[in-house]
């Protein structure tokens, strides 16, 4: 996944001699290790299992499988998908909008960025498993309250990431735009849009995991369906298997996010060098 | 009138602040007067009221103790682990390749949400809770020291290729040192995620601690309890960012710690 760091003496000398499936292990190296790995996992995983061997403790991934079928046969598992997908959406969109718009806005008053500053601090830096809670008492049981705390988990990041973003363009763009003497709103555009925005899809990146966690934070806390509702209420009647669709299908959810982000990443900013995770 | 000019140019940053805060303040007693019912909404100074009556009661001290007590054990062992891993990940080829897939699957996933399985593995007693915290925290602590080592300079290593040094001897004198400042910013990031831990894991079974406090005053809807208890462990966060936040300015002048994540 990740980029050869720099460092790395490669060996490419012996490839006249080597067969093509020796340059075909050299060229998918990363990808066949990782494949190897993951079988490797999956392997030690069933054997645990059937080592254990009891299904109220610990549970394999034939039976995680078997249980997503049932499950989706049942149809019960789209109840919690749409509600947690209803929640997360809502929530997440809410905040990347609100975020980006507060953000550049603080990009731009320094006054306001200095007055709000030490709240947004405050704000990033706290736990939301503490802001649950409080929703739930205010809104109710029902979507509302985990649209409220997702919005505050993920606004944040997507606010400061904004504003930090703005103000790393850097100064010789921005002075080249003024000496063409380009419009404001050329400059804006033009000069400050794409200069921000690898910063703007970091803080993107990081209100999507934070969305995903809490979407299982929020729901512990009371709620009338969702996945997490559904991972909790598995676990008071030690069904591990549904409760390991659950979890899964959030990961899955962290997953192709994280993946579909990356790929607006380096489309957006193809000259940035990134860690691949 | 100069005078004041001139303090308002020197502090802008620091009078600006207070403003903004005094602000939420009043708006938040505002807010209170307005919906004045007590299991709904309350006011700052009745917080305080909760929060000093917390301490001098002293019924706050065997919660402060249990959650204290996991966050240091779970962080500490977190650190230990995301650094040695995150130095591996970044210094061998192999563990890159093989365990890739696995971090990328673990920085995707919810780690909160395994909480259960694992309260239910280990039981209710301390253990699984300093698991559960250190699953939430190690991640970053492993993806920080990573990029970290991958970030030291090439000179560096030139350097050490040039006097033949020894593998561990690079890593202990070149790229951990040169890490450094990484790490201390995935410290940094793990501390608010080990507080999620500490109130989820506490959630799922236990009998004590700032976070089961809370659950108590969700259950009895006692709002004023419930707010100071989000509030301890709020400042708890804001605290251990800010300090951490210090040392790294200290050790990267360079960097604009506020944008690392």
């Amino acid at each position: 996944m990740g980029k050869t760091p720099p460092g790395r003496l490669t060996d490419r000398q012996d490839s006249a001699f080597s067969g093509w499936i020796k340059a075909a292990y050299r060229e998918n190296r990363m990808l066949l290790h990782g494949i190897f790995s993951v079988a490797l996992g999956l392997l030690l995983w069933e054997i645990i299992d059937r080592w254990f061997n009891d299904k109220y403790f610990f549970t394999g991934p034939d039976e995680v499988i078997r249980e997503f079928i049932h499950l989706v046969r049942e149809g019960e598992i789209w109840i919690h998908l749409r509600y947690s997908a209803l929640e997360g959406l809502y929530g997440f969109t809410l905040a990347a909008t609100a975020g980006v718009l507060f953000g550049t806005m603080l990009a731009f008053s320094r006054t306001l960025d200095e007055m709000s500053s030490p709240i947004l601090i405050g704000l990033y830096a706290t736990p939301r498993p503490v802001v649950a809670p409080l929703f739930i008492v205010w809104l109710g049981l029902g979507v509302a309250s985990k649209v409220a705390v997702i919005f505050i988990a993920s606004f944040f990041p997507v606010a400061i990431n904004t504003t930090a973003g703005i103000k790393n363009v850097e100064s010789e763009f921005r002075m080249l735009g003024r000496a063409f003497q380009v419009s404001p709103w050329a400059m804006f555009t033009k000069i400050i849009i794409p200069g921000s925005l690898p910063f703007l899809i970091a803080g993107l990146r990081l209100g999507y995991s934070r969305a995903i966690v809490t979407i299982m934070v929020a729901e512990m806390f009371g709620s009338e369906a969702g996945l997490g509702y559904m991972i909790v209420h598995a676990t008071q009647v030690f069904d591990i298997p549904k409760m390991m669709v659950g979890i899964s299908m959030l990961t899955l959810w962290g997953i192709l996010g994280n993946e579909a982000l990356k790929l607006v990443e380096r489309r957006a900013t193809p000259y940035k060098q990134t860690l691949g995770i | 009138m100069g005078a004041i000019q001139n303090l308002y140019h020197n502090r802008h940053q620091l009078i600006n602040g207070t403003l903004g805060l005094l602000v939420v303040m009043a708006f938040w007693y505002w807010a209170d007067r307005m919906v004045a019912n007590e299991s709904f909404f309350v006011g700052p100074w009745k917080v305080l009221q909760t929060t000093v009556s917390l301490f001098t009661t002293g019924t706050i001290y065997p919660h402060l103790k249990t959650s204290g007590w996991e966050f240091l054990m779970g962080y500490g062992i977190a650190a230990m682990i995301g650094i040695s891993l995150g130095m591996a990940f970044g210094m061998s080829k192999l563990v890159r390749e093989f365990l890739d897939p696995w971090l990328g699957g673990l920085y995707a996933t919810p780690t909160v949400a395994l909480a259960p399985l694992i309260i239910i593995w280990f039981g209710i007693e301390l253990t699984p809770k300093i698991i559960i915290v250190l699953l939430t925290a190690v991640i970053d602590i492993i993806i920080n020291t990573y990029t970290g080592v991958i970030n030291v300079g090439q000179e560096f290593r030139t350097l050490g290729m040039a006097f033949c040094v020894p593998k561990h001897q690079m890593g202990v004198k070149i790229l951990l040192p040169g890490s450094l400042p990484y790490i201390v910013t995935g410290l940094r990031l793990a501390t608010s995620r080990a507080i999620v831990g500490v109130v989820v894991a506490e959630y799922f079974g236990s009998s004590e601690g700032l976070g089961w406090l809370l659950f108590k005053a969700l259950d009895t809807y006692n709002m004023p309890l419930m707010i100071s208890c989000a509030s301890l462990l709020a400042g708890t966060g804001i605290v251990l960012n800010q300090a951490i936040l210090a040392v790294e300015k200290r050790m990267a002048p360079w960097r604009d710690t506020k944008l690392q994540e």
